[in-house]
This record gives structure tokens, C-alpha cells and sequence, in this order.
């Protein structure tokens, strides 16, 4: 029985082959060849690799480097030209039966209209008939000023996106929200897709959580630790788009993964023609962004008041240094090179590329170093069979110093708060470091000698696999198979020398931390899709595919202390520890879709994704994510002014799953003077957890205006997301501390604006601008449990309630009482930005042009904690500074902030100049002389965030301590505290093409 | 020819059918970190059972550093000057004490999650099927002494605000708050039923115990440290004559004065073992944890003009002078020498001023001074009180019990509440408080805003 399938499809498609072959070799008789040239409008540039086809045929043919082509076996009657080419738009040219030789003028898609968008697993459509709101970020504009980290790169140019870097550590960590809140617990990172294939954002902590005690005595705090979201990895430079699937309305193709958006990252491929080349390459260096400077202590009675009377020998009224200048004065060599090549023929291209990164930190010791090769692969097997492979090897190797929150006092932006200015805590002149007698650190030495290394290893391989298994002009059907592998590894080294202050501090002289983390990712997805011309105007496009993921995860840590002879290896250590821990997840979705187009006019789309995923309570059970999606094109509707209108409404439903393990209640594991012992956990789990579900309906309108000179966009949509999981805080006397369910809903509406407008276009002038405006406030709609708290009130907490933002933060405030005053925990403000904008303009004159990028956020709060810490440590520079009641300012925030915590809940509204570039194209015949081979050449000076308008005092309004690309990354994400501090950077960059 | 595609089709269906084979098996994986609590439901094994008593240990263990600290900075023994969490000052010293505020947990989950972990093997004890009757008893018998053991711990803390004392099975029930003498009254009856069970214990216990119940490691023997804690308890309510009751049949003995005799008893006992746990109190430098100053200058002189050899064994002047936010202490404990140094949990000395509070109590002041000569000529190498000593009894006492038990249990602050002497605790700045009791933490007041405990109140301290 099973064999009599294969054969039947088997002979149907022999005959349509045959068929096929028989209707080739009747043509044959009578064909012509038809060549020419396509060449770019205005500068009459040849553009090459420009795939023609003849339309209802499989004929076709590239462009060759000169812009010429030519198709051989042309049928004789009239025939249409289909030209296609990456930033151009799909034109159509008719060839009558006399033409043989045509020239094809094709002008710059600037607004990329035609742009193919993910709107299936495997399939996509033009943006001209989009149904949803889907940003692009192109390789021009990801790679205008050299990014740490993608994300770093798509700052500011994205509505509705909130991207803010954690830590300024080198090397990233990042975190993004899309169109706000989506969960409350879950992750609410969203989903990183490149080539097809789905990568990890894994952020795994270093394991310094064994030095700085920040939460309990575990090797690693992961959330504590200011790890670097693994997205940063990638190579910007490789990456040819990146599209972001802003809600569900668009990302439901991704199912129960997407709530938190979808990021696909398509990178470069090869181009037939010989081989071009591209050397790119940078130098720069960075500085401190910000200074909290320090109290000046004016008699040695404030400081013995503060320090006690030891402090006498120590103090001198004319010593001031500037420890923020001390230990974040280093002043890195950074360098950014990269060198790719592209070419082959027609039936074989590739891509290749290289690139390294290296940036120093302005704490000396620390830096990012980041390799990467990859290499594409186009392959036409046949005519109707198309593989495409991609593999990158990337190694990213780091030190990130010791910073953020610490219960031990030696993390270093926190010793900092700590040491008045009047302490000299520099380096003796014989190589020894001055003890810091009043504080268990002494920071300068910490930077010195103190080890936080990672090590990354990663390969990511893709392959795609186009079969098409019929293309006639009323039908065709192609099967599609992509997937691949993302193999990560990391190693981290602690180590923290016997010789640093604070290590005998616990009697056990040294630290050593050594974790070593897998993370394997595979997915594979099989697809038929299915195309229908009814008639010359409606096309109908089907699809059903299936989708298989799983994530292997492993991490082994092994700790020890005391170490003798101060080696790093573990076993010197008399003191050991060791963590193991274990995540495996099986997912598995089945896809489908249809899609018709009508008169390129009209689209409909319909489809659902059904779900099952081992880490829901019944790892057997399909949820279903439905979506519909609908556009309107109403073209030349007033030429010349709105050249173009669409509308569009969508709906769609995506999932977050629970995280592995939270269906379990733990037997927690632990030792007593020998004996093994289970202690009941103290998360309760529901045994029926199941996806949280976002349903998403998006109503929007797109504009092209004035002679297609600028796009006008507008989005509005509003999210409802139910079975939210909540880990409900259950009564302590309960035995447990939580109990982990869904059940929870919260409402999520917001708007989107993007204007994209290139106003001046000739040889000699040109200004592109693009704004961007997102604005979301969400709002919790039942909440079956009662209202809870996350964190605590005093360095910052959100209280989840119902009808309320899911993100306001509450601190303590006093109020008057009857009979006294009493402490109670009030709203501060909201931790959401009321709205978030970014603004790029370029302006071009001739060869030169100057660009930059405002990125602003109005509202948004933050608990500050540095700044607090300065207060503490009775150090901060406004101390002395008197109140309108003549008390001393510093004082009295210091002594009142338990319980009126609002002074140091601040917002955060900023403007940064995110990105500047000065351009210039150096004239071609020059770089020709220079050297014959150069087809162009350009110098630029740019600079990341050299400027930022604030009112927020301590460092960086995006910078915080929890929860950085982790659990509940929603919530805790409005707490800042001892991050490493942000700093500016500088580059000078050299690129020629040859 | 039609062969070869014949096979090369079948071959692609196969692969197909086993791309799509993964959809038909959905994958159930485990947990692959913890095991689930599911394993100590039904009938489970004697191992698992014997693991998770040892869990009843671990959990009283996780509790005490607690005690001897926090209590210890109510109570002025200690102070926590740390430099990087200022609020063991700002909370703790100053106050108030609020609900939400930092430090007022004070072991309040810990101990509701020990007796979750010792009421879930109450109530599978009986289906073990690998334990005789005899087994069963024992298993009773010592974890229902340390469910008691726990609500003593959080009376302690919490005194009039009360507790919860029955722990309902189902998780999302609350169980009743019942006042502080209601829960004494409940506690007494569960440590005297613990006391039959140990009786009908047998020999041996099922579990093995820690190096730190050498000793008290059979039912026969652990039966007398139960009634240690019984009597400790008894003299938290005042009734002096079950406690002197209780405190004969426990291990209380006077037969040598040696610090190893007064140091019998049990232990928590600590190890660098990875997995274990090390001594939270010790703190060699010291970085947070001093003693306050006038522990030493308060401390009684010898016949040779030296101090009280209590004081001088169990804290010295040291060469760091820890100061943060105006106070300042260069006297550093060295009760925990080692890093694995253990932490009493009840002990012969403590046993012996016990029993001649007990006899103050009940007005026999002779048998009172004999106790309390004993401990301070052994201890403390002090000068005797006279056998015929008129003066005030309950002062001599405290300042035994102050020195003798020093940054152990946090005696001294519940001993001060006890006896009205609160007020006789130093505080370091005017700004600071003493505090009575702990307020009920916030998450057990959210849960219960419809009949808020009365503990769900700051407290401001005096």
C-alpha cells in the first residue's frame, strides 16, 4: 500500500515532465534570443545580477557585470520580461515579436516597495501588498556606525521596538521589547530566526555570583551577572536584512515561540559574475559616557564621621581624586575589520567573509573580541532543484570586569559609591596595592587582577532545498526543506586571585570559577507550497509544512576556593562546589496557509499553526494559532501626491511556552554534614501548563507620496494576551513561596508611525530621512490571584494588579496617619516609556555626506541605585549640598529612603545621538589610480552614542541589573545598580570595493 | 529506469515518514535537574523517606544562621556593618520594621517550608513499606520534635503577633493564624507526643544522623534532647515548674564542668562539601559581622582582675575597626573560629541556666544559685554568688544566659522581651530602635487582606 502512492505521484509528475519536454521540443523550431542591457536610472550605472525571466517560462537569465544578458530559445510570439533585483522593484517589460535586443531602465527601489517579506514558513510577498506592519533594517543602514551587537545597530530604527544596552560592558547585552509587555514571567525576548533556521539569545551568567554573593552563595546568578545575550555573536556585516515581525498579526507562522516578536536575519549571498570583493576597516576608541563624581569632604571631622577615627591618618583636605576618572580612564585601541568576496556563475555563487572585532573596555582588562567566517553557498543542482547552504564559525572571546550588585563589596562601580575621594588607593611605587581600609575592596586593584573571561565557540549552518516539482502557468508546486544547526559553547574563567583584598575576607584565600555550557539548536521544516493563476489576475498561493525544533542545553560549573598556590585550575582549590544543570525541549508544529493575491491589488491570507511543545503539561496536545490577514491597494490614487494608498487589517494569534521545568514541583537537592536530603521546593507548579496565548489585531495604512518620494506609514493595534503565567506568591506558612499557573490577562494597545522620504535626489544633492514613533501602554484585564508585588519596594518593585499597567513601579512613601505617620508602598510611575522615537537623516553632497540618528524615549522609569549607593556610602557629590531647611541634602535622602523611596525612582527620558557618520566616497578615478583594481572607495569618521539629554542622574538611562534576557526579563528589567558605565566610542573607517 | 526512480521514490517517502515520525511520538522529557516531589507521594521507599528527614535537618540548619544574627543584632550582641548592604543598619537598627521591609523574614518561610518538607513525611510514614512499626514510630517521633522546634523558632520571633500553626495539606489553603499562647499550648502537646513515639521507637533510628547528634543518635537518647526543648519552651511561657519537669528528663548534667561537658548536645554541623553548606557566621576579618563593643567592657572581672573568661574565650579586640554609617566595632567574635566550626542547636549550659531560671521561677533560690555558680565558676571562671545571695536573681541570670549562650540562638533579645529589659540594651546612635517583635512578613499579609493579622504592622521600636 505505502508504495502505491510514491508511484502514482511518481508518474504523475513523469508525465508532466514529459509533457513538459514534448511542449520544450515543439517550441524549439521556432525560438529567438533576446539580449540587452539593464542599467540603473539617472547615473545609467550597469546593474548586475539582475535575474530576467520570461514570464510563464522557466527561461531566464543574470546580468553579467556589464549589465548585459542575453536568453536563448525564446518562444517567437510577444513575451513579457519579469526583472528582478534586490533593491529594485519587480518591472515588467513586453518584448514584442520583432524586438530582439532591449535596454531595461530600472529606478532605485529607495523605499523598498518591493522588498519580499516573510508572510509564510516558506514563502513571502512584496511589501507593496503587505498586510502587516513589518520593519526593515537593510545592510546599509545595520552597518553604519560599527555595533558591538546587532541590536546595538538597530537602535533607534525601528517603531515600537525598545532596545536598550543592560550593561556597557564590550560585547553587548542587550534587551529588546517589541510593541511593550508580552508576558509577565516568560521570556519576552523575541524569537532570532537567520536563514530560516532558529538561533539562541541564550544569555548564560559567568559565575561571579561565587565572589560577589549578589543573590545567595551559588556558583552563578545568571541574571545578576550582566551576561551577553548571545546575538551578539553575529557578524552585522554579513547580514543583508533583518525583518522584524512586530506582533502576532504577522509572527503567528512562528506559533507558541513568538509572542515576544520574531527577528529574521537574512544574510548575503553570492552574486554571478566575477569575484567582488569589499575590505572593510575600522579604528576607534571609546570614553567614559557619564561621571557621578564624588563628595569632596571638606573637614576631617565629616570624614571621621563617616569613616570613624581611623580614618585620621588617611585624610588630606587637598587630595581629590576622581576614581570614576582612575577606573574607567583606560583609553581602548579598537579595530573592526572585515573582507568578503562574492561571485561565481549561474549555477554556483557564494559568499564568503571574514571579520574581526576587537574593542578594549575603558576598564582596563576588559575587552570583546569577536572572529567570524562565514560561507554561503547557492547551488543549481538542476532546473528545477535549488540548494543553499550557509555556515558561519565564529569564536567571541571577552573579559567584562566584576560589576553590578554585590553582597560582598567588591563588585567594582559599587566599591566606587564607597571610597571618598581623599583615599589614595593607587598602586604603590614598588608593584604592591594600598589596602583600602574601609571597604572590603580595593577597586583599582579588583580591575587589575581580577579575571572574568568567556570564551564562545559557535558554528550556525543553514541549507535551504527548492525542488520545483511543477511549473506550469496555472500551477506549480515546489517543495521546500530548510533547517539547520546552531551549536553553541561557552566557557567562562573566574578567577579572583588569593592577592585581591577582599579574598581572605571569608577565610579562603582565591576564587576560581569554571563553567563550561552547551547549547545545541536544530530545527528542520518541510514545506509544499502550492501556486495558482486563475486567470490573469487572481494568484493563489498555498502552503502546508511542518516544523521540528529541539534545544539541548548543558551547563557544568565547578567552583573552588582557598586556592593553593593561587592557581586558577579548580583542584587547586580546597573548597569545591559543583552545579550541573540540564534543559532539553521538543517542539513540534504543523503549518498551513493560503494566500490569494487578486490584481496585485486585493490580498487575502488565511492560515494557523498547531503547536505541541514537551515542555506544556501535556507534551501530546496541538494549540492551535490561527491568523487572517487582509490588504487593499488603491493605486495612483492622486498622482503625484499619494501615488499609492494601502490598507490593511490583520489579526493573528501567537504563543510563550512555559519554561522548562516549571511543570514540576522540585525535591530540592542538598547535602547536611554528609547526609543527601530532599527538601520540598518551594515553587509549586501547575501540572497542566500550557502556552500563554496573544491574540493580536492590527489595523493599519501605507502611503506612498510625491511621486513616490516618501512613504508615509501608520499602524494601530491592540494585543490581548490570556493564560498569561503568573507565579503567584502563595502564603510563606504555606510551605511553598510560589506557585506557578496560568490564568493571568493583560491588554497591550499601542500606535505606530514610520515615514521614510528621500525629499532630494539629483547628482549633486540628496537627503533621506526616516522617523520613526511607537507608543504602547498595557494594562492587566484579570488576575485571578491577588495582587502581588516583584521585588521589593525599597530599590525598586512592580506590582502586578488588576486594571492597572502591568509595569508600574512602587516604592515606599510616608503619609500622614492618624496619630503618627505610616509607611506604604505607592505607584512611583511606570516603567514603560510613554513613547519611543528615532529620527535618521543623511545628506549627500556629491562624494560627501553626513549622517545621524536621534534616539529618544519619553517617560519610562528607573530605581536608581548607584546613585543611592553613593548616598549610602555618605559619598555622593551633592552631600554637603544644604535643603531649603538647611539640612544637609545627602543626608537626608540617606536616612529617609526606606521610607520615601521616590527620590531615587527616576525617569528616564533621554535623547542620544546614537549614531553619526561623515562620509566621503573618495572619486573613482583616484581610487583607480591608487590602484587599478578598485572599483570605489570611501572614508568615513562615525561615533555610537556620542551624546545623550537626560534628567537622569547615575550613569545610563537604559542601564540595569536584572533580568537581561531572562526570566521575568518582562518585570524586573526597571532596576539599575554598579553597572559597568556606559561610555562613547569613536571610529575612523577605511572600505574600498574591488 | 522506472526501477531507479521506483527506488529513489521510495526512498524519498521513507525519509518522509521518518521526518514526520517525530511528530507522532510527542516527547515526555523529565526533569532533568531535581527530582519531583511526586517521589515522596504514595508509598515511598525507607531511602527516600531517610533523605528527606535528613531535609528536616537541612532545613532547621538553613535557619540558624538567622537566629544567632539577626536575633543577635535585636539583641545587641552582634551588629552587621557591611559595607554593601547598608540596610542591616538602616533597617535593622533603625527601623521600623516593616512588612515588606528588608530583614523581617527572619527564617518565617524557611520554617513554614521545613514543616511542609516534615508534615509531607507525617503523612507518608505510615505507607513506608520497607520501615517496621517500630522504624515508623522513631521517623514520627524525631520530625514531629522538630516541627515543634520550628514553631518555637518563629515564637521566638514573632511573640504576641502569633502563627500558623497547622500547615494545610492542599497549599492554596490558608491555615489559621492562633495566638502566642494557643500555639504554646499546641507546640507543648506536639513535643510531649513526640516524646511517646520516641518511646515506642525501638533501638535505632531507620536514618542516619549527623556527626552533630553524637550521642543523641537513638530514640532512647534523642528523647532527652526533646525534652531539652521542651523546657526551653516552658520557660518562654513561664511555667516554671513543667519546665523544671521537663529539664530533669533531659540530657542536663552537672557531673563535670568542663567545656566539653557543658558543651554536650546537639549540633548543626557544617562542611565544605560541595552541595553542603558552610557556617554563615563566620567571618573572620572581620567583613560585616562584630560584636558590639561593650560585649567585652561589660563583661565581669575575675579574682585576677581579668574579664569573665566567657568574654574573653568568644570575642577579642581585633585589628579591623568596621564602620559604616557612624557606628563602629573593632571587637570580632571567635565563637566560629572555622569556617565548618558547628552551631549549637541546644547544649548543657544552656540546660543548666534552664533549670535554675525554672527555680527562680519558682522561688528556690538556693538550687538557683547553685545552677548558676556552677555555669559562672566553670564558664566563666567567676567568683561564686553566695549561697544566701539576696540580690536580684533574674539580673544574675540574664547576664549568664548573655555570655554563656553569646551569638548562638539570639537568647539575649528574647531573654530582654521576656524580663522587660528591653530598654536595657544600648543603642549605639539616638536614631536607633529596639525592637519588641518582628512584624508578619508581607507576602503572608497580601494573602490575607480580608482578615489581616494583627502582626501585619510596622513596628517602630523604642
Amino acid at each position: 500500500m505505502t508504495a502505491v502512492f510514491p508511484r502514482r505521484a511518481l508518474l504523475a509528475t513523469a508525465s508532466a515532465l514529459f509533457a513538459l519536454a514534448l511542449s520544450a521540443s515543439t517550441l524549439l523550431a521556432q525560438t529567438r534570443t533576446i539580449s540587452g542591457h539593464v542599467l540603473e536610472e539617472g547615473s545609467r550605472a550597469p546593474i548586475t545580477a539582475a535575474q530576467l525571466q520570461v514570464q510563464g517560462t522557466n527561461l531566464g537569465a543574470l546580468t553579467r557585470e556589464d549589465g548585459r544578458f542575453t536568453i536563448a530559445g525564446v518562444a517567437s510570439g510577444d513575451v513579457v520580461l519579469v526583472v528582478r533585483r534586490l533593491g529594485y522593484p519587480l518591472t515588467r517589460v513586453p518584448v514584442s515579436a520583432t524586438t530582439s535586443t532591449v535596454e531595461i531602465v530600472l529606478r532605485k527601489d529607495v523605499l523598498n516597495l518591493d522588498q519580499v517579506v516573510v508572510t509564510g514558513q516558506a514563502t513571502g510577498i512584496s511589501r507593496r501588498n503587505l498586510a502587516n506592519d513589518v520593519a526593515s533594517v537593510s545592510a546599509a543602514e545595520m552597518t553604519k556606525v560599527s555595533a558591538q551587537s546587532i541590536e546595538n545597530a538597530m537602535q533607534g530604527k525601528i517603531a515600537g521596538a525598545q532596545i536598550s544596552q543592560s550593561t556597557g560592558a564590550p560585547g553587548g547585552g542587550n534587551r529588546i521589547r517589541i510593541r511593550g509587555i508580552s508576558s509577565i514571567l516568560g521570556s519576552a525576548q523575541p524569537l532570532y530566526v537567520i536563514d530560516g533556521v532558529i538561533v539562541t539569545d541564550v544569555s548564560v551568567g559567568a559565575g561571579t555570583n561565587k565572589v560577589t554573593r549578589a543573590s545567595g552563595t551559588s556558583i552563578s546568578v545568571g541574571n545578576q551577572e550582566s551576561p551577553v545575550n548571545r546575538i551578539a555573536d553575529l557578524n552585522p556585516n554579513d547580514i543583508e536584512n533583518v525583518d522584524v515581525l512586530k506582533g502576532s498579526a504577522a509572527a503567528a507562522i512562528y506559533g507558541s515561540k513568538a509572542s515576544g516578536g520574531v527577528i529574521i536575519i537574512t544574510t548575503k549571498r553570492g552574486k554571478a559574475g566575477k569575484p567582488r570583493f569589499a575590505l572593510r576597516m575600522g579604528a576607534g576608541t571609546s570614553d567614559l559616557a557619564y561621571r557621578n563624581n564624588s563628595r569632596h569632604f571638606q573637614t576631617l571631622a565629616d570624614a571621621v564621621a563617616v569613616f570613624g577615627a581611623g580614618i585620621t591618618p588617611y585624610y588630606d583636605p587637598n587630595r581629590q581624586l576622581n576614581y570614576e576618572t582612575l577606573a574607567y580612564g583606560n583609553t581602548p585601541l579598537n579595530s573592526d575589520l572585515s573582507l568578503s568576496v562574492s561571485g561565481g556563475s549561474e549555477d554556483t555563487r557564494y559568499f564568503v567573509s571574514a571579520s574581526r572585532r576587537n574593542e578594549e573596555g575603558i576598564v582596563a582588562n576588559t575587552f570583546a573580541r569577536k572572529t567570524n567566517v562565514r560561507l554561503n553557498l547557492d547551488q543549481r543542482i538542476s532546473s528545477r532543484l535549488n540548494l543553499q547552504v550557509g555556515t558561519e564559525v565564529l569564536n567571541n572571546a571577552g573579559d567584562r570586569g566584576l560589576f553590578g550588585n554585590d553582597n560582598a563589596g567588591n563588585s567594582i562601580a559599587y566599591a566606587l559609591t564607597k571610597i571618598p575621594s581623599f583615599l589614595d588607593l593607587r598602586r604603590n611605587a614598588d608593584g604592591t596595592w594600598p589596602i583600602n581600609r574601609f571597604y572590603p575592596s580595593n577597586p583599582l586593584q579588583t580591575i587589575d587582577q581580577f579575571e572574568n573571561s568567556e570564551n564562545v565557540w559557535r558554528n550556525i549552518t543553514t541549507s535551504r532545498l527548492t525542488a520545483d516539482l511543477l511549473t506550469g502557468d496555472t500551477h506549480t508546486l515546489q517543495f521546500i526543506a530548510f533547517g539547520g544547526v546552531d551549536l553553541l559553547n561557552q566557557s567562562n574563567l573566574i578567577y579572583s586571585p588569593p592577592t585581591l583584598q577582599f579574598e581572605p575576607v571569608d577565610g579562603l584565600p582565591g576564587t576560581s570559577a569554571n563553567s563550561k555550557t552547551t547549547n545545541v539548536q536544530r530545527n528542520l521544516n518541510l514545506n509544499m507550497v502550492h501556486g495558482w493563476n486563475i486567470g490573469s489576475s487572481l494568484k493563489v498561493t498555498s502552503q502546508v509544512g511542518t516544523q521540528f525544533e529541539e534545544r539541548d542545553f548543558n551547563q557544568t560549573r565547578a567552583s573552588a576556593q582557598n586556592l593553593l598556590g593561587g592557581l586558577e585550575v579548580v583542584t587547586s582549590g580546597t573548597v569545591r562546589d559543583v552545579d550541573e544543570s540540564r534543559l532539553r525541549v521538543e517542539d513540534f508544529g504543523v503549518f498551513v496557509q493560503s494566500e490569494a493575491l487578486w490584481r496585485e491589488r486585493l490580498l487575502l491570507t488565511v492560515g494557523a499553526r498547531a503547536d505541541r511543545s514537551s515542555n506544556n503539561g501535556d507534551p501530546a496536545k496541538y494549540f492551535l494559532f490561527p491568523k487572517a490577514a487582509s490588504s487593499y491597494r488603491f493605486p495612483n490614487l492622486m498622482p503625484g501626491v499619494v501615488d499609492e494608498a494601502k490598507l490593511r487589517v490583520a489579526y493573528g494569534e501567537t504563543g510563550n511556552q512555559p519554561l522548562y521545568g516549571q511543570k514540576f514541583t522540585n525535591l530540592d537537592l542538598s547535602s547536611v554534614g554528609g547526609l543527601g536530603a530532599f527538601r520540598v521546593g518551594t515553587v509549586r507548579a501547575a501540572s497542566d501548563l500550557r502556552p500563554e496565548r496573544q491574540r493580536e489585531f492590527e489595523i493599519g495604512t501605507d502611503l506612498n507620496l510625491l511621486r513616490n518620494r516618501a512613504t508615509f506609514t501608520v499602524t494601530g493595534f491592540r494585543r490581548n494576551i490570556s493564560d498569561l503565567l503568573i507565579t503567584r506568591t502563595l502564603a510563606p506558612t504555606s510551605g511553598f513561596s510560589s506557585e506557578t499557573s496560568n490564568g493571568a490577562e493583560m491588554q497591550v494597545t499601542g500606535a505606530e508611525v514610520s515615514i521614510n522620504a528621500f525629499p532630494i535626489q539629483t547628482p549633486t544633492w540628496g537627503w533621506t530621512s526616516r522617523l520613526n514613533w511607537g507608543t504602547n501602554r498595557s494594562k492587566v484585564t484579570k488576575l485571578p490571584v491577588p495582587t502581588f508585588l516583584l521585588g521589593a519596594p525599597q530599590t525598586g518593585a512592580i506590582r502586578i494588579e488588576q486594571g492597572k499597567s502591568a509595569t508600574q513601579l512602587i516604592g515606599n512613601d510616608t503619609l500622614p496617619k492618624a496619630g503618627g505617620r505610616v509607611v506604604v508602598p505607592v505607584v512611583m510611575g511606570d516603567g514603560n516609556p510613554l513613547w519611543t522615537a528615532g529620527w535618521g537623516n543623511e545628506v549627500r553632497f556629491k562624494g560627501l555626506s553626513v549622517y545621524a540618528l536621534l534616539d529618544q524615549q519619553k517617560g519610562g522609569m528607573l530605581a536608581n541605585g548607584t546613585w543611592r549607593h553613593y548616598d549610602l556610602g555618605q559619598n555622593s557629590i551633592d552631600y554637603d549640598d544644604l535643603d531649603a531647611l538647611g539640612r544637609k541634602q545627602g543626608e537626608v535622602r540617606r536616612t529617609s529612603y526606606l521610607q520615601v523611596t521616590r527620590i531615587y525612582y527616576q525617569p528616564t527620558s533621554y535623547v542620544k545621538l546614537r549614531e553619526v557618520t561623515i562620509t566621503l566616497d573618495l572619486p573613482q578615478n583616484w581610487a583607480t589610480s591608487v590602484w587599478s583594481g578598485a572599483s570605489g572607495a570611501r572614508l568615513s569618521l562615525s561615533g555610537r552614542n556620542l551624546h545623550w539629554w537626560t534628567k537622569f542622574r547615575g550613569g545610563d538611562p537604559e542601564a540595569q541589573n536584572f533580568g537581561q534576557g531572562g526570566v521575568p526579563d518582562a518585570i524586573q528589567r526597571n532596576r539599575e545598580l554598579a553597572a559597568y558605565p556606559a561610555s562613547r566610542s569613536f571610529w575612523l573607517n577605511f572600505s574600498v570595493d574591488f | 529506469m522506472n526501477a531507479i526512480r521506483n527506488r529513489r521514490a521510495r526512498a524519498l517517502f521513507l525519509a518522509a515518514v521518518c521526518a514526520s515520525a517525530v511528530a507522532c511520538n510527542a516527547a515526555d522529557i523529565a526533569n532533568f535537574n531535581s527530582p519531583n516531589t511526586s517521589q515522596l507521594e504514595g508509598s515511598p521507599d525507607a531511602g527516600t523517606v531517610n533523605t528527606a528527614v535528613a531535609g528536616v535537618l537541612a532545613g532547621s540548619r538553613a535557619g540558624a544562621g538567622t537566629w544567632a544574627s539577626t536575633l543577635g543584632v535585636f539583641g545587641r550582641e552582634i551588629i552587621n556593618l557591611g559595607g554593601a548592604e547598608p540596610r542591616n543598619v538602616l533597617a535593622l537598627l533603625i527601623g521600623p520594621l516593616e512588612p515588606g521591609g528588608f530583614g523581617v523574614d527572619v527564617g518565617w518561610t524557611n520554617s513554614y517550608r521545613n514543616l511542609r518538607t516534615a508534615y509531607t513525611i507525617l503523612e507518608v510514614v505510615d505507607r513506608v513499606p520497607d520501615y517496621n512499626a517500630a522504624q515508623r514510630s522513631a521517623v514520627k517521633g524525631f520530625v514531629k520534635t522538630f516541627i515543634a522546634q520550628e514553631y518555637v523558632n518563629q515564637l521566638r520571633v514573632r511573640d504576641t503577633f502569633g502563627l500558623v500553626f497547622d500547615v494545610p495539606r492542599n497549599p492554596a489553603e490558608l491555615g489559621a493564624f492562633v495566638t502566642r499562647e494557643e500555639a504554646y499550648t499546641k507546640t507543648a502537646a506536639l513535643f510531649d507526643e513526640a516524646r511517646t513515639d520516641l518511646a515506642a521507637g525501638g533501638t535505632a533510628f531507620p536514618f542516619t544522623l549527623t556527626t552533630g547528634f553524637a550521642g543523641f543518635n537513638t530514640p532512647a537518647t534523642f528523647v532527652r534532647v526533646n525534652r531539652g526543648f521542651k523546657a526551653r519552651m516552658e520557660t518562654y511561657r513561664g511555667r516554671w515548674a513543667d519546665a523544671l519537669t521537663a529539664v530533669n528528663e533531659s540530657f542536663i548534667s552537672t557531673a563535670s564542668g568542663t567545656t566539653a561537658a557543658l558543651n554536650t548536645g546537639i549540633f548543626h554541623v557544617y562542611s565544605t562539601a560541595s552541595g553542603d553548606a558552610v557556617n554563615p557566621l563566620f567571618d573572620p576579618t572581620p567583613r560585616a559581622l562584630v560584636a558590639v563593643p561593650e560585649f567585652l567592657t561589660e563583661a565581669r572581672t575575675r579574682a585576677d582582675g581579668s574579664r569573665d573568661l566567657r568574654a574573653s574565650s568568644k570575642a577579642v579586640v581585633g585589628t579591623v575597626n568596621v564602620a559604616t554609617q557612624g557606628i563602629s566595632s573593632n571587637v570580632r567574635p571567635t565563637v566560629y573560629p572555622t569556617n565548618v566550626t558547628p552551631v549549637p542547636i541546644i547544649r548543657n549550659e544552656e540546660l543548666i541556666l534552664i533549670r535554675a531560671e525554672a527555680n527562680i521561677g519558682l522561688g528556690n533560690r538556693a538550687a538557683a544559685i547553685t545552677d548558676l555558680n556552677f555555669v559562672r565558676t566553670n564558664a566563666g571562671g567567676l567568683p561564686a554568688l553566695a549561697s544566701d545571695f539576696g540580690g536580684d536573681l533574674i539580673t544574675e541570670l540574664l547576664y549568664d544566659r548573655r555570655y554563656s549562650l553569646f551569638f548562638e540562638y539570639g537568647h539575649r533579645w528574647v531573654d530582654s522581651r521576656r524580663y522587660n529589659r528591653l530598654g536595657e540594651l544600648r543603642k549605639q546612635l539616638p536614631s536607633h530602635r529596639v525592637f519588641p517583635l518582628v512584624p508578619i512578613p508581607i507576602d503572608e499579609c497580601n494573602q490575607r487582606t480580608t482578615a489581616l493579622p494583627r502582626g501585619c504592622v510596622n513596628v517602630a521600636g523604642n
